[in-house]
């Protein structure tokens, strides 16, 4: 059974995802503030946290920080509207994935299995993965797409590949700009979405409804439905 | 305004003009009788004080009395008189011109005060004209100094409200004219210098100066009228003054209005999905049918999907009100924009069929990218929300040169036309509209696209259209 540590100074949240998760066949332990939570996470090493990011104490920025200073186990954040910019700061912290209050439980843990799932193949890909339409062969660097082969430029194709090699992940913008281009400017923003965009245009049947590529606004993009081809 | 010659010429030349007449006509020895010279005489005295003025037509009666005594009166060539005949024909001469030229000249000047009085008039009635049609403040200053360069004659005129401040006396000039600076400063601390300087006082305190730059002096009259339009300007800038102040208030009172109908609508909109939890929360408490308290569950999450929309809408709103809607602007493929909205709108879009046609090849769009995404998503929102559940929803893209324009339609009923206005207005819904919403959505839609540049419309057409129109960033 795997345990999920639940960050909240909320008691209604921790009490309502108490329940979902037993239910679900999770064990839930719990904390109510910033310090208490690194606590919990480096006495019960628990195998996802999902925390708040309003917390007394030190708020949830500052706990991603010190959960990573000793732990690779994946965190889900919750976070309010009105703190995008938390958010950010939060994802680009190492966090994994967030979830904005309010949230359906359902949604919650379908991200959390997702998470776990992700834990457990960690080699990520076959050779050859099927997203959608398109056939994405990672060793021979090449796609097609309706049996029709595609060519990608190298950028474009570093960014295929850093989506491929993350299924289902959120990639922050900044993430991203540091895996294709290995620098941290600014101007890079506008140039991934164009980018991502032209990706789109290669996977999607209809680019301005996408089921694979999806823009998470103002954090990132993620990759989602990619099946081994084989 | 008719000019006359000055007064000394105006004599001189009524002084000499009998003279040389009689000379002249002495020359013709047969004319000699002395009551057809008398009346010829009469004539250039009357001439005169016609032209001349009074002070014409006495000197003309003096030397004609003199000319005709010199030349015509035995003995000739003398000025002296021998008979009482003569000297009651000179006497009479004398008085009857005297008299002649005095009522003459009262006539005409009074005939001139008239004209000059109904050519005042006129002034200042094209002087209201001008006033009345000038657009604001400095226009209206503009008016009144052109015009008493134009008519009173001065080489440049210019407006100057002058006042205390604090007790240091303080100048705002409104319009220069051209008038050399050290008169405008001579003017506000009190002088005059080379410059006519009219004052009118405001009714606010301190004074409105008009300051007629010209050479040489100016006479009573300019001066009276360079007072009047003065006042009148000074009436001008009270008036628009009391304008700007009522529209001042006339905005302080609209935003009362419209935080009366915050408060007002806040408080109704958000009570009513909350009362909606709270008693479905009480019956899934008591409720003992499994599939009833599924079906309670589930209005609980959508009453808290509408609060959560609608504080998402009342952030944006007073994010839009404290005016910090700096737009981060960035080229942003149009399929990328859509396609955000309809991954982010997919739970409430469900089983609905989308019909999605944007071509490829489009431009990007030169937007804010957070706030555009927000008011298409408010778009697509408002036609979930105002139509059934089974109707489906269109969402298309055409471009023209500098703009594209993303296109949100259904087969809703229909927006009447009296709504139009009112359904871009905060808190305003149209009269058809379906229960649930707050009145913002498209107000915010709005205002987010006017920050990029682009618009909301109200597209033409026998559907519920709504047309978001967007710059194109040019590469």
């Amino acid at each position: 059974m795997s345990t999920v540590a639940v960050v909240d100074d909320e008691h209604a949240i921790r009490q309502a995802l108490r329940s979902a998760l037993a239910a679900a066949g999770y064990e839930a332990v719990e904390a109510a503030d910033g310090p208490a939570a690194v606590d919990l996470v480096a006495t019960t090493a628990p195998d996802i946290v999902v925390l708040d990011l309003g917390l007394p104490g030190y708020d949830g920025v500052e706990v991603v920080r010190r959960i990573r200073s000793f732990s690779d186990v994946p965190i889900i954040i919750l976070s309010v509207l009105d703190r995008d910019t938390d958010k950010i700061r939060a994802l680009d912290a190492g966090a994994d994935d967030y979830v904005t209050k309010p949230f359906s439980v359902d949604e919650l843990l379908a991200r959390v299995r997702a998470a776990l799932r992700r834990l457990e193949s960690v080699s990520p890909s076959s050779a050859r993965v099927r997203i959608g339409r398109a056939t994405v062969d990672l060793a021979q660097r090449s796609v097609e797409v309706a049996g029709e082969p595609v060519r990608l430029t190298p950028t474009q194709w570093e960014l295929l590949s850093e989506f491929v090699a993350n299924p289902g992940r959120l990639l922050t913008h900044k993430h991203l700009i540091s895996a294709v281009w290995g620098g941290e400017s600014g101007s890079e923003a506008s140039s991934l979405r164009i980018y991502v965009s032209n990706l789109r245009r290669i996977l999607e049947d209809v680019p301005a409804n996408p089921k694979h590529l999806l823009t998470e606004v103002g954090a990132g993009y993620r990759l989602i439905g990619v099946e081994p081809a084989d | 305004m008719r000019r006359r010659l000055p007064l000394w010429f105006r004599v001189a030349v009524a002084s000499v003009a009998p003279i040389g007449a009689g000379a002249l006509i002495s020359q013709f020895a047969g004319v000699r009788d002395q009551t057809n010279l008398a009346f010829a005489f009469l004539l250039l005295v009357l001439a005169a004080a016609v032209y001349g003025g009074s002070g014409a037509g006495v000197s003309a009666s003096v030397t004609g009395f003199l000319t005709f005594n010199f030349f015509f009166i035995e003995p000739v060539r003398t000025l002296s008189v021998t008979t009482r005949r003569d000297l009651g024909i000179l006497l009479g001469f004398l008085a009857v011109s005297l008299v002649v030229s005095s009522l003459v000249a009262g006539i005409e000047s009074h005939r001139e005060r008239a004209e000059r009085e109904a050519e005042d008039t006129q002034l200042l009635f094209d002087l209201s004209v001008s006033l009345s049609d000038a657009a604001e403040l400095g226009h209206e200053m503009r008016e009144v100094a052109e015009l008493a360069e134009q008519r009173l004659g001065f080489r440049a005129v210019a407006v100057v409200r002058s006042g205390r401040i604090d007790d240091v006396l303080h100048g705002d000039v409104l319009h220069d004219g051209g008038v050399p600076e050290h008169l405008l400063r001579l003017a506000i601390a009190g002088g005059a210098g080379d410059a006519a300087v009219a004052a009118a006082p405001l009714r606010g305190g301190g004074k409105l100066l008009l300051i007629g730059y010209t050479h040489g002096g100016v006479d009573d009259r300019r001066r009276g009228l360079l007072t009047a339009f003065a006042a009148r300007a000074a009436a001008a800038a009270e008036r628009r003054a009391s304008q700007e102040e009522r529209e001042r208030m006339s905005i302080l009172q609209e935003t009362d209005r419209q935080r009366a109908a915050l408060l007002a609508s806040v408080s109704h909109d958000l009570r009513t999905p909350l009362a909606g939890i709270k008693s479905a929360a009480s019956a899934i408490a008591t409720s003992s049918s499994e599939s009833e308290r599924q079906l309670l569950a589930g209005s609980v999450a959508s009453e808290v999907d509408r609060l959560d929309r609608m504080i998402r809408n009342l952030l944006d709103l007073s994010r839009i009100h404290q005016g910090v809607l700096t737009p981060a602007l960035e080229a942003v493929p149009v399929d990328e924009l859509v396609g955000t909205v309809l991954s982010r709108l997919r739970p409430a879009i469900g089983r609905r069929a989308m019909r999605v046609d944007v071509p490829g090849d489009l431009p990007p769009v030169l937007i804010d990218f957070v706030q555009i995404e927000q008011a298409l998503t408010n778009l697509v929102e408002n036609a979930l929300q105002h139509t059934a559940d089974s109707a489906a929803l269109d969402i298309s893209a055409s471009t023209r040169p500098d703009w594209v324009t993303i296109r949100v339609a259904n087969d809703g009923p229909g927006i009447p036309a009296e709504d139009h206005a009112r359904i871009f207005r905060s808190f305003e819904r149209g009269r058809s509209a379906r229960p649930g919403g707050s009145g913002l959505g498209l107000a915010i839609a709005r205002a987010f696209a006017t920050a990029s540049g682009g618009r909301v419309e109200l597209a033409e057409g026998e559907r519920t259209a709504f047309d978001l129109t967007l710059p194109v960033a040019t590469p």
